[in-house]
């Protein structure tokens, strides 16, 4: 899961917590002051309920006057009120509530009042109920109970209107917010995005070190980062160089001993043997020798450019190959690679060195583009060629097409090994010359 | 033909001396780079094998050194790491072959040979000359087919006239190039050597390949053929 993942489902996990909180509190607080209010208005109605109401001399309930609301005036308009004897001997109504039951229940101490909910002819209403008692003139009490009831559509649909503005606000206000949490994330989190891409430059070889200026948390980051490439770095030259040591340090014995046994005439078969066994473990040490060297994708070389070292090549070889006038044509149409300066000579070298073996005259060396930013590097010469039956054994280390020349027999298997690890590939063919072509091809410098 | 072997490990360096001397060299050896220096500029040496990888003054050095001096043998210079930068560096500084170790002793010596017969001009492993022929690589004499009886010295001796024809070459030069150091020289032995090859190669004195030219040293006179 991903920083920004994990920041993003925190914060959003947080945000609902808290909001769904806040809405429930508002939600809640909202109601209960919307019902106090209700309750508060009711209360007016009733104490209306009680100026208006009188008993007459028979004991019978009447209006002494109007009630203060038109609604209580109208059939059925939610809004009720009703008084009624405790004994039942008369019960008074308002217009509103001709066509419903009466109102039941509330057996009411005088002066003891009762806010509730009450499910009444089929919809809910708040009821709001008091016991009195009437002192007639004669001093006897009657006890009657006052109801005022409210038809609780008007109230749910406020507190309904409520809640859709409540949480259409909240949840804009959490959407903004993530919104805003999310560019601040991206706008946080950007230079380790920008260390990551430069990483990937690293790995794919087109710099050596983080080179770009990061904050402070993240530059310590860089800069051990860089610590540790360095020391891998230097780490590697280390293996190297104490494996060119070893190897120095193992082929002179080396050579002494196959010296040794050769000049020991009486050959055995044991001594035959032996030579074979020496001649193996310097083939295994030239070949690992080989490829521990091989820098392989060479993150500390830039370009790097191919005449100069090619023209070097070629003037050794013609040195070694004095007695042999050789012409040598280079055309160059890529004029550099994106590889370690030794790899390069370890394969030029090898790919020159038989080409001046096998010629009779004439070399050519060529660079042409290839697809995806490489280069396509050819050597070919006008000697006699590998046969096509030969061209898989000379990729096998070991195996020597012609032992005629000398060779430890390692050297195009050696190249074919390098090329691989720069991701090309190698091919033997015929070129427009006589003899074999060898093509390698390789990353492009820029 | 005298030739100095540079080289530190004194197993191998003892071995490529008695290869050398097996084929019929007068051989000088040094195990570290100073001493080859000074030997270099100091004797007249016909080549030089060079291990790169020595103590004190690396073989590139070395080599360089010597050619700053106008010290012109041939160079083989043998590599341990068979890098090809080193073989670049240890050509460019002035070295004519290279070979890796491991190596056997046929390919060495075809690359000394090789290297001094491109010194002398020659070509081929054959020397012509009148009615001789010289295999260098078998040291096999032959006087109008007739095989010639030569020891190492008069091998010597005579394949160094046959490198040099023409020229006139005094009692020092040969004693230098048949010679290694430590060997008592005695330019009388040159004349007894002289003396010698004089008999076995013209017995009835009809050729007279070789001429003494009193005071200055001896001259190969039979023209080369083919």
């Amino acid at each position: 899961m991903s920083l920004q993942a994990r920041l993003m489902s925190a914060a959003l996990l947080v945000l609902v917590v808290f909001t769904l909180l806040t809405g429930l509190a508002l939600d809640k607080a909202f109601r209960q002051s919307a019902e106090a209010a209700m309750q508060d208005r009711m209360e007016g109605y009733l104490f209306a309920l009680l100026a208006a109401v009188d008993v007459n001399d028979r004991g019978q309930l009447v209006f002494g006057r109007r009630l203060p609301d038109v609604r209580f005036e109208q059939p059925d308009s939610g809004l009720y009120a009703q008084v009624r004897r405790a004994d039942g001997r008369s019960t008074l109504i308002s217009a509103s509530l001709l066509d419903h039951a009466p109102i039941t229940g509330d057996h009411l101490k005088p002066g003891q009042q009762r806010f509730s909910r009450r499910q009444f002819n089929g919809r809910p209403h708040f009821l709001l109920a008091y016991g009195a008692s009437w002192e007639q003139a004669d001093g006897t009490e009657i006890p009657l109970y006052y109801s005022v009831a409210e038809d609780m559509a008007a109230f749910l649909q406020q507190i309904d209107r409520y809640r859709q503005t409540l949480w259409s606000w909240l949840a804009s206000a959490v959407l903004l917010l993530l919104l805003v949490q999310w560019q601040v994330l991206r706008w946080g989190l950007r230079p380790l995005r920008q260390v990551s891409s430069d990483l990937a430059q690293i790995e794919a070889g087109q710099v050596a070190r983080l080179q770009g200026r990061y904050p402070a948390e993240i530059q310590q980051l860089a800069d051990k980062i860089n610590n540790l490439l360095d020391s891998t770095r230097s780490q590697l030259q280390r293996y190297r160089d104490s494996l060119g040591n070893m190897a120095h340090s193992l082929k002179t014995p080396l050579a002494i001993l196959t010296n040794i046994l050769e000049s020991d005439r009486q050959n055995g078969p044991s001594d035959a043997e032996a030579q074979q066994q020496l001649q193996r473990i310097r083939q295994i040490i030239d070949y690992q020798l080989q490829h521990a060297a091989t820098a392989g994708q060479a993150a500390s070389s830039g370009p790097l450019a191919l005449e100069p070292l090619i023209r070097r090549l070629i003037e050794a070889m013609q040195k070694v190959h004095r007695h042999k006038p050789v012409t040598v044509t280079t055309r160059l149409a890529v004029s550099s690679c994106r590889c370690d300066e030794g790899d390069a000579m370890e394969m030029l070298g090898n790919l020159i060195e038989n080409a001046f073996k096998w010629c009779n005259s004439r070399i050519e060396i060529t660079t042409r583009p290839a697809v995806g930013n490489s280069l396509r590097l050819c050597v070919e010469d006008d000697g006699p060629g590998i046969a096509e039956a030969q061209r898989q054994r000379v990729l096998v280390r070991g195996q020597r097409a012609d032992t005629a020349v000398s060779g430890n027999g390692i050297g195009l298997a050696m190249v074919q090994e390098i090329v691989l690890l720069y991701g090309g590939r190698l091919e033997i063919g015929q070129g427009r010359l006589t003899g074999a072509a060898i093509c390698i091809t390789l990353p492009a410098g820029k | 033909m005298r030739i100095l072997v540079v080289e530190d490990e004194p197993a191998l360096n003892a071995q490529l001396q008695n290869m050398l001397r097996a084929a019929g060299y007068a051989v000088d050896a040094v195990g570290d780079g100073h001493e080859a220096r000074y030997m270099g500029e100091e004797n007249p040496f016909d080549l030089a094998v060079v291990d790169i990888g020595l103590p004190g003054l690396s073989g590139v050095e070395v080599i360089r050194a010597w050619r700053d001096r106008q010290r012109l043998f041939p160079v083989l210079i043998l590599t341990a790491r068979g890098r090809w930068q080193e073989k670049v560096e240890g050509l460019e500084a002035g070295a004519d072959d290279y070979m890796v170790k491991p190596f056997h002793e046929e390919e060495l010596l075809a690359r000394v040979r090789a290297l001094l017969r491109r010194a002398s001009g020659q070509v081929k492993n054959e020397i012509r000359s009148g009615p001789l022929r010289v295999d260098t690589s078998a040291q096999r004499v032959t006087v109008e087919g007739q095989e010639l009886e030569l020891t190492a010295y008069e091998y010597r001796v005579l394949e160094y006239l046959l490198m040099h024809p023409g020229k006139v070459i005094s009692k020092t030069e040969l004693t230098e190039h048949i010679y290694d150091q430590d060997f008592d020289r005695d330019s009388n032995v040159i004349e007894v050597f002289i003396g010698r090859l004089r008999r076995k190669i013209d017995a009835d004195n009809r050729l007279r390949p070789i001429e003494t030219l009193r005071g200055r040293g001896y001259r190969w006179a039979l023209e080369p053929s083919t």
